[in-house]
């Protein structure tokens, strides 16, 4: 089972990262899109690369927590594809509201400092996730 | 013929309406397509169930991603992954728009030049449609070849261009007749192929000819009186 990661690439959430692609392999799931979307998202055939990644994952776990263009668009592809996702949003978000595309939903709010409430119920909802998908 | 559904996505901004009702009735007129917006129907799912099944229906879909509004990536998104020819519109820069557009439809455009706005859509709809006239085009040129052998004429094809904008008004005025019905297709296809569409003696040839045809196909079917 794969899940496809799609969530900020810089150093301040490089923790995130580590912190959600430990709790799927705990859970035998193999995180995509890790390091590989540094390395397509220079080129120019962007969504493409993305789009294929998307085809051969499972469900997708994605932060929304600055409601990134790119983000969003692949949420949106996930959904086309008929892909389930995990959402997350980080308690200190700028933004008061969730854009209405996502209402309905079920968000992991996370604190950014401390990332253990996050990994209990992450592991759970991927646990359940893993059995249904 | 069933027209052809350009769906566009675009935030529901009061400010908005009017642009969306100019550009709908453009696109309506010039193009014969017909165009809808997520509000265009009677709510009865959600409304991303419904947006999506929009989506599902549309020949073409277009974009504005002016104010980076996350919804309309979102939907866009779904197009994307129903493989939907998309038409990004974009008031600043690409170079600054927040997801790569470079390889796909894009037009830059200013509120203040309307005109310069209408032409780049004209163009991207041509590109994106286009496909399906080109197809027409060929069947057109083939069958003006046998025209032009069985008749001996020597008549020269309209450029492709021509071709499609004589078929687009022919397709918002009487439909294209479906392929199973040759002679129909024949009959609205062989007209809009030649070059010089104003010559009489050319155009009346062109109608015995067909008629022949016509003829020839009634005797030719078994069990026919």
């Amino acid at each position: 089972m794969k899940c496809l990661l799609v969530l900020p690439l810089d150093a301040s959430t490089r923790s995130l990262r580590d912190t959600v692609s430990r709790v799927l392999r705990e859970n035998e799931v193999e995180p995509v899109g890790v390091d590989d979307t540094a390395k397509v998202t220079a080129g120019a055939r962007w969504v493409d690369e993305i789009y294929g990644l998307l085809r051969s994952c499972d469900f997708v776990i994605a932060d929304i927590t600055r409601q990134n263009p790119n983000v969003v668009f692949q949420l949106g592809v996930a959904h086309g594809l008929g892909k389930p996702f995990i959402v997350l949003i980080s308690e200190g978000a700028d933004s008061p509201s969730i854009p209405s595309f996502l209402s309905g939903y079920q968000f992991l709010v996370y604190d950014p400092k401390n990332f253990s409430g996050l990994v209990s119920r992450l592991g759970r909802v991927v646990q359940s996730m893993s059995r249904t998908v | 013929m069933v027209r052809r559904v350009c769906f566009f996505v675009m935030p529901f901004r009061s400010e908005l309406n009017f642009f969306y009702l100019y550009l709908k009735k453009y696109l309506e007129d010039k193009h014969g397509l017909e165009v809808r917006r997520g509000d265009t129907s009677i709510l009865t799912k959600t409304l991303m169930d419904k947006i999506e099944t929009e989506i599902q229906s549309a020949d073409l879909i277009i974009g504005d991603v002016t104010h980076s509004n996350p919804n309309v990536f979102y939907e866009l998104g779904i197009a994307r992954a129903n493989r939907k020819p998309i038409v990004f519109m974009i008031q600043e820069e690409p170079e600054q728009a927040p997801v790569d557009l470079r390889q796909f439809e894009f037009i830059r455009y200013d509120l203040s030049k309307d005109h310069d706005l209408l032409q780049k859509l004209d163009n991207a709809i041509r590109n994106l449609l286009g496909e399906g006239y080109r197809a027409l085009f060929n069947t057109s040129l083939a069958l003006l070849q046998e025209f032009n052998g069985e008749t001996g004429s020597a008549v020269v094809p309209a450029e492709f261009e021509e071709f499609q904008a004589r078929v687009m008004r022919g397709e918002r005025l009487e439909g294209i007749p479906p392929a199973e019905k040759h002679l129909a297709l024949e009959e609205f296809l062989l007209p809009k192929i030649i070059g010089d569409a104003t010559d009489m003696a050319t155009i009346r040839k062109i109608e015995k000819w067909l008629s022949g045809r016509d003829q020839q196909a009634q005797a030719g079917k078994p069990g026919n009186p």
